[in-house]
């Protein structure tokens, strides 16, 4: 196999990145801590057939929300025709009403989409969640590439693997195509934050300049960065913190952090916000029931990529399907990420499963429930020996001049054996994501 | 890089003051332990009281090992090398990655040190890391203010240490010669007439034989005041 050569260098690797920072940081208990993310030298590997189906897949689907998210806050088309019902869209806690009538740079909302996959065991790839906002992970496969590279040079010398180590350079791409007329920032909520790695690395290998929100000002609805007597204007900006906290005039009142005054200068389109401002209205789990629909509605062409089969407890038929096969199913909330908030209904005690089933009927468009896809287990080195761990995918979908597809992505595999629960915040590891040239 | 906001000019400053604390207390607990092994009752003990550690334990073993790594004295290695850390982490956009891993690499050999049977000889890695990081900062940073801020931190907290320590105070020339052709190349503003004071003070041809604990304290003083 492609990987054998690289199994033994695993602990090395990790070293490695140790010297390197490469972490993220965790809130327990309220206390902060930094943790290394475990990496696993053996990659995920994709053969080109199959990575032309999911790239021409996640193009569709990015091209597709993000005429979406361009309608909800403009004609809002879809809504009149009955293509997704009023209430989701608008009840969706990721819309943001100071959002409505804006039109970014170029028409883009989502410039960096990271698509959650898996590949289930007859090889068919779903759609487990689009992350619209500020997904994360790029970093991590780019810099342990660059070690594995170190350690083998037949393999990849001989296996024709794209390069992914040119992240940060489309990354820039994307910046520089909607930027507005100065430089490009990536803005980061600060040393505490648990993705502060990779802002950083991000900020250094694209060229753009790491800054807090307190480094930053507006006048005359124009962004700088620096100070009254040495500022730079700022075109492009790549952020990295949350909606509520961008900028504390238009949003959440009582934050101290923020840039008072950004929408201002986003809304006089003098600088662009990479992502835009409000599309967690286009990755709410329940609006993901409708991807597909606004892939027809919108291109006219059939989803390439699936779904995991779901349902809306707020429809009558669903209900009675979530009701009579919860301890079968999947139960997500709709209002969290990052792993938390999914429930499998097998795990669930009677008494459990009771208190589930009362909330999802006092509270239906909380909840999604899905069939339990039983995803791939890829090989992975842990304690000395191969095992076979549940893994998914994070692609990278860059939307800038085109729409692209980063040629690796994020595969996270999960510690423990048996377990779905891949985040790295609950003690998931990573992989590099091969993707083949032939 | 062009502009530099005052965060990341400060972060810079202090990443460069930590460095050179973490290094020369750590050189110099490694003297007085050495001393003290000889001379239990000797100054050793007053000069370490001087970077305010104060602590009643008479075994010179256990009293340097609470200056090494103390999470709680904040002259301790431990906390001088979390500090440039703290800062290293937040500048890799302008110091590179590859620069901040030995910053990276000195945090993680004080932890590696403290948990081992023969730290006192483990953490010559921690002075190799920050001897390649002093090093590695002209190789690897183009932008003369951020090397030079960088470089200046380092001269401002070296001059504190050693006056503070009386310790190499011959050395001191050196420093404030160094920390001349520099200062004014960081774009960041300083108090010239504390910094012409420093100058006065060291060069003075009786300099340091004669220094009163006065004077080193005015001299502390004036260096406190550059950036203050």
């Amino acid at each position: 196999m492609a990987y054998e050569s690289l199994v033994k260098y695993t602990p090395k690797i990790n070293q490695q990145l140790a010297r390197y920072g490469v972490k993220f940081g965790i809130y327990k208990n309220g206390h902060f801590d930094e943790r290394l993310f475990p990496f696993d030298a053996i990659p995920r590997v994709i053969d080109a057939d199959a990575w032309d189906t999911l790239e021409r897949g996640l193009i569709q689907r990015v091209d597709a929300l993000n005429a979406y998210l361009k309608d909800v806050y403009t004609e809002k088309q879809a809504i009149k025709d009955g293509i997704i019902p009023e209430h989701f869209a608008f009840a969706s806690a990721g819309y943001l009403p100071q959002c409505e009538g804006i039109v970014p740079p170029k028409g883009i909302f989502s410039h960096i989409s990271g698509i959650d996959l898996v590949e289930d065991k007859d090889h068919t790839w779903y759609v487990l969640e689009d992350n619209l906002r500020i997904p994360s992970g790029a970093s991590y496969p780019a810099v342990a590439r660059n070690l594995c590279r170190r350690c083998d040079a037949s393999t990849f010398r001989d296996l024709p693997i794209r390069e992914n180590r040119d992240y940060p350079q489309m990354l820039r791409e994307v910046m520089d195509n909607v930027n507005c007329g100065g430089i490009n920032v990536v803005l980061t909520p600060g040393r505490y934050n648990s993705a502060y790695f990779e802002h950083a690395y991000l900020a250094e290998n694209s060229g753009a300049v790491l800054a807090e929100p307190y480094e930053l000002f507006v006048e005359d609805d124009v962004l700088y960065y620096g100070g009254e007597d040495d500022r730079q204007r700022v075109g492009a900006i790549y952020r990295r913190t949350s909606d509520e906290y961008l900028d504390p005039l238009c949003f959440n009142h009582d934050s101290l952090i923020g840039v008072p005054n950004l929408m201002a200068a986003y809304r006089a389109g003098n600088v662009a916000i990479i992502n835009t401002p409000g599309n967690g209205a286009a990755d709410d789990k329940g609006v993901y029931y409708f991807v597909p629909k606004m892939v027809k509605y919108y291109l006219g062409e059939e989803p390439i990529l699936k779904n995991a089969p779901t349902y809306l407890p707020i429809y009558k038929d669903d209900m009675a399907y979530v009701m009579d096969n919860l301890d079968k199913l999947v139960i997500k909330e709709v209002s969290e990420a990052g792993g938390y908030g999914v429930v499998f209904g097998s795990k669930l005690s009677p008494e459990d499963l009771e208190l589930f089933r009362q909330r999802i009927i006092d509270d239906p468009r909380n909840y999604i429930a899905q069939e339990v896809v039983d995803f791939i287990s890829l090989p992975t080195y842990i304690g000395g020996e191969v095992v076979p761990r549940k893994a998914d995918l994070r692609a990278f979908v860059l939307s800038g001049a085109t729409t692209r597809v980063w040629p690796s992505g994020l595969t996270r595999y999960a510690r423990q054996a048996g377990s779905s629960i891949v985040n790295s915040s609950q003690g998931g590891g990573f992989k590099d994501t091969w993707v083949l040239s032939r | 890089m062009g502009t530099l906001s005052v965060t990341k000019a400060d972060h810079l400053l202090w990443l460069g003051r930590y460095v050179e604390r973490t290094y020369t207390t750590l050189r110099f607990i490694l003297h007085a332990y050495d001393v003290a092994l000889d001379d239990p009752l000797g100054n050793w003990r007053d000069q370490l009281e001087e970077l305010g550690f104060r602590e009643e334990e008479e075994n010179p073993y256990t009293f340097v090992r609470d200056c090494l790594f103390s999470p709680t004295l904040p002259s301790s290695i431990r906390h001088s090398i979390s500090a440039a850390y703290d800062n290293a982490v937040t500048l890799r956009d302008c110091v590179g990655t590859e620069a901040i891993a030995y910053v990276q690499m000195a945090y993680d050999n004080v932890g590696s040190a403290e948990t081992s049977e023969s730290p006192l000889l483990d953490l010559q890695a921690v002075i190799d890391d920050i001897m390649a990081f002093r090093g590695c900062i002209d190789d690897y940073i183009a932008d003369d203010a951020v090397r030079s801020i960088i470089k200046v931190g380092m001269g401002i907290e070296r001059i504190d240490l050693y006056t503070r320590l009386n310790f190499e105070l011959e050395r001191l020339p050196q420093e404030v010669h160094r920390l001349a052709s520099r200062i004014n190349r960081t774009g960041i503003a300083y108090d010239q007439e504390s910094f012409r004071g420093v100058v006065d003070m060291v060069f003075d041809p009786a300099f340091p034989g004669n220094m009163t604990y006065e004077q080193l304290g005015e001299l502390l003083k004036l260096d406190a005041h550059i950036f203050g």
